[in-house]
């Protein structure tokens, strides 16, 4: 996990080369988001009159934790052209962009930051203090982290012995690995993923092919998914719904917050203590 | 003894006249070779007359009855049509070839009866063919396959046979074979309706001769009378004689006559 | 000679060439129940045959019984219902248009199927039920059905393949705007998913759900084969043999939406079985489109059962889906046919 912390925080540097150009202690008045995990990082940490626009999937996609109608911020459609026809002194987006867009948005005097997708809380770290810096609210990003700290420690602290077995499915119906969000979210809240167990090759850190057949033998004391979305697709149906899974483990079904699962926030360590929280009720019911 | 009536029967397509006021009165025993130049619409006189292309005007009659108002089933087994250049499509034995012949009698899962099967076999032997009875069907020469799609119709028995065009494609032996078959057939007491190119075959084999231009009925009377060179020159627009006698009469062709029409007033066929 | 003689003569002859057909469907049926039981069997947790026996007929609530009821179970009836509808409704389109090339695609179902499941997908109704997506397919189904005969109405068989080429264009092209507008990265992997074909962790709802369609479309595609013999010999003598065409086609046309369609929901696009499964029979049966309709349709359960099979076993990396791995072995088919029809062709 170190490893990949430390990567992650070279990446960030390297791409984080737009705000060490700008002037120390300014702090831009319009700033844009064109991802729907920056999208929340954002509407945290800056008021509506700094916000630019964010992307539509911050309207009700995922269930965000902020929605861009209640905090009345206008949405973007994540293109190049809205970006420049809203002209904001800050972008803020993954990276998708390609080097001629970049190269159009500097012409314009358009500052962009490219923010990598946060595989785990050390991620996390990096991500919000970079975004607090380049939005000039570093103070606010630091006690957003400050919190997640806190809740981390406390959780550590008291891990419980064995630790709870548990089967996480994604919104794709894959089985995220330990070098995850997921998976880090699933070992602070003090759960051990049954799909370890297995020999199974991960692609991009997740397990494809994990089945049923797996499940019931390794008969973990939970499952977990992320329940009734909008956009839910039919693979993680197929396992969800099965007469096996609703009859064995009936009782035994969690759902999460998608959006803390997804997107690196300072929020998914409270998504950890809630995790914590049900999976005690379920290992030790009183 | 079987009766199929034409009344004025008139058939368009696309705005054009194919037959016009053609009235036909046949019955079985009878072998009625139908001629005509290229376009005259002897195809669609067999296809109407089989029931197969309902006539615009006028109405055909099969044992008093309007052919439109046979099922198609029953129909089926009253008479057997075969087109110009029958093919078939999957490489199956002659025997199976033939035995589709009995589709009308037959229920929608099964096999042939014993009855049905000696039936089949008889057929073969008839025409012919009980050397290349397991052979499949596209590996059969043309006399062959010929006859195959004669046995086809004829295993059902049916008491009339529409055939179009029956010797195109066959060497002179063939050719004979088939014309002398189908002279047997109606000396049976079957009603044969066949359309055919080679005019000496016609006289000499058919019982009646039926002669078609640009859709109607030039002439229609027996054999040996009804061909004679003034009909040749009106109808193919050549110079011909008919020599020998009786049984050795032969249709000679001696010259095309200069066109009467105008290129365009030409019906395409 | 008389007939009778005759007929007896070569009634030896016309016994062994029947048994060719018997034995076809016998051996089909035995290869049949060999793969299925080892559908049971096998997986990536080996059962033995005891495991396996008491998971089916023991009412404990065991840890193998399970999955053999509940998980095994289900997909081999799946894969062998599948199969024989992808098998018979193959057989009846290519007698119907008389093309070796002809497979339940050529008709627009398959897209059809495919469209209404990926709306159902693009749309996220498919978290109300399991039966949401199904029930999209066979709207689909039968909208590209309805579609394809409309359109080729009147124009005899020609006509009808090319309107069922245009509205399978049309199906393609409107799934690729559906993953052209997916509303989220999920979405667009999931339709891509879908169209892949897949018969992991279905489940008895989804036997129940699919069976009813592929019983009523397979019975009408039985019903069909006395009327394709007859067209062995083209459309006017099978006219002339009292067969119905335009009745023909609407029945084919009904049967193959009913059963495809249903089949197609349930597992998504799966090729190729259906082109290949008539051929492997149709040496066997004499050529005669009604004979190969049944050895066709074990035929295909076979190659489908051993298709999915083999995708359980094969274990390099993410799983094999099932369109994919038939796609792979279909194509070499496709090529041996062109290669030998260009031998044949005069």
């Amino acid at each position: 996990m170190k490893r990949w912390a430390a990567l992650l925080a070279a990446a960030a540097m390297l791409v984080c080369r737009g705000v060490a150009d700008a002037a120390p202690g300014a702090k831009p008045q319009r700033v844009m988001s064109l991802n729907m995990c920056t999208d929340q990082l954002l509407l945290q940490l800056l008021p509506p009159e700094r916000i630019t626009s964010v992307t539509y999937l911050s309207r009700a996609f995922y269930r965000p934790l902020i929605s861009a109608e209640a905090a009345h911020v206008a949405v973007n459609y994540n293109s190049p052209e809205e970006v420049l026809a809203q002209h904001p002194d800050l972008v803020i987006s993954g990276n998708v962009f390609s080097p001629g867009a970049r190269a159009v948005f500097r012409r314009a005097g358009i500052t962009l930051l490219e923010v990598p997708p946060a595989n785990g809380f050390e991620g996390i770290r990096v991500i919000t203090r970079s975004i607090g810096r380049a939005v000039g609210e570093e103070d606010q990003a630091n006690a957003l982290l400050r919190r997640m700290d806190a809740t981390l420690a406390e959780l550590k602290a008291t891990t419980p012995n064995p630790r709870i077995t548990v089967l996480g499915w994604d919104s794709g119906g894959n089985v995220p690995g330990p070098d995850t969000l997921f998976g880090e979210i699933l070992d602070a809240a003090g759960a051990a993923s049954v799909a370890e167990k297995t020999t199974d090759s991960l692609v991009y850190g997740s397990n494809t092919n994990f089945d049923l057949e797996q499940l019931v033998t390794l008969n973990p004391q939970a499952v977990l998914h992320s329940g009734s979305l909008a956009d839910r697709p039919d693979t993680l149906n197929q396992k969800i719904q099965h007469r096996l899974v609703r009859k064995l483990f009936a009782g035994r079904e969690l759902t999460y917050p998608e959006i803390l699962y997804r997107c690196g926030l300072p929020q998914s360590a409270d998504a950890a203590k809630t995790l914590r929280e049900k999976l005690l009720r379920i290992a030790r019911p009183r | 003894m079987t009766e199929l009536v034409a009344a004025n029967i008139g058939v368009s397509r696309g705005g054009r006249a194919i037959l016009s006021d053609v009235s036909l009165r046949a019955g079985g025993g009878e072998f009625i070779a139908v001629i005509g130049p290229n376009g005259a619409g002897k195809s669609t006189l067999l296809s109407a007359l089989a029931g197969l292309l309902p006539p615009s005007s006028g109405a055909i009659r099969l044992d008093g009855r309007r052919i439109t108002s046979f099922g198609t089933s029953e129909l089926a087994r009253r008479r057997a049509y075969l087109p110009q250049d029958p093919r078939c499509e999957w490489p199956i034995s002659v025997e199976r070839l033939v035995g589709l012949g009995l589709t009308p009698v037959l229920p929608a899962f099964g096999g042939f009866s014993r009855a049905q099967q000696t039936r089949i076999t008889q057929v073969l032997s008839d025409c012919d063919l009980l050397a290349q009875r397991y052979q499949s069907a596209t590996t059969l020469s043309g006399g062959e396959f010929a006859r195959a799609m004669l046995a086809r119709a004829l295993v059902g028995d049916p008491q009339i046979l529409i055939v179009d065009e029956p010797m195109e494609g066959l060497d002179p032996r063939h050719r004979i074979e088939a014309a002398s078959r189908l002279r047997t057939l109606s000396s049976e007491g079957k009603l044969v309706i066949a359309s055919v190119h080679d005019l000496t075959l016609a006289m000499r084999y058919a019982t009646r001769i039926v002669a078609l231009y640009h859709g109607r009925v030039a002439a229609d009377g027996p054999a040996l009378e009804t061909m004679n060179p003034d009909l040749l020159r009106r109808i193919f627009e050549v110079d011909a004689e008919i020599a020998g006698t009786e049984v050795r009469a032969y249709v000679d062709y001696l010259a095309p006559l200069p066109s009467r029409h105008a290129p365009d007033e030409r019906i395409s066929p | 000679m008389t007939a009778q003689g005759l007929e007896d003569g070569y009634a030896t002859a016309a016994h062994r060439r029947i048994d060719r057909v018997r034995a076809l469907n016998g051996a089909m049926v035995l290869i049949l129940i060999v793969l299925f039981a080892a559908s049971l069997l096998a997986g990536r947790i080996w059962l033995t045959p005891g495991e396996v026996l008491d998971g089916l007929f023991s009412s404990r609530a065991q840890l193998p019984s399970l999955i053999v009821a509940e998980l095994r179970l289900p997909r081999a009836v799946l894969a062998v219902l599948v199969g024989a509808t992808l098998g018979i409704s193959g057989a009846v389109l290519q007698g119907l248009t008389r093309n070796p090339l002809a497979e339940p695609g050529l008709l627009g179902i398959t897209s059809g199927a495919s469209f209404g499941a990926v709306l159902a997908i693009y749309f996220g109704l498919s978290q109300l039920s399991l039966t949401v997506i199904p029930a999209f397919g066979l709207v689909g189904s039968f909208a590209a059905m309805l579609l394809t005969f409309a359109l080729g109405r009147g124009g005899g068989t020609l006509a009808l393949v090319l309107a069922g080429a245009a509205v399978n264009s049309f199906g393609v092209a409107l799934i690729a705007l559906a993953l052209n507008l997916a509303p989220g990265v999920d979405a667009a992997y999931e339709i891509m998913t879908w169209l892949m074909g897949s018969l992991a962790n279905r489940s008895w709802d989804q036997v129940l759900l699919a069976a009813p369609f592929i019983a009523a479309g397979c019975v009408l595609l039985a019903f069909t084969g006395r009327a394709l013999d007859a067209l062995s010999l083209g459309e006017a003598q099978a006219a002339s043999l009292g067969v119905n065409l335009q009745r023909l086609r609407v029945t084919a046309l009904l049967g193959t939406a009913l059963a495809v369609g249903g089949a197609t929901s349930v597992t998504g696009a799966v090729g190729f079985i259906g082109l290949v499964a008539p051929h492997l029979v149709r040496p066997f049966a004499g050529y005669q489109p009604s004979r190969i309709l049944l050895p066709s349709a074990t035929a295909g359960a076979v190659l489908l059962l051993a298709a999915d099979i083999a995708t359980r076993l094969i274990s390099i990396g993410p799983e094999i889906k099932l369109g994919v791995f038939t796609a792979l072995l279909g194509t070499p088919f496709f090529f041996w046919l062109v290669v030998r029809l260009r031998r044949t062709a005069p």
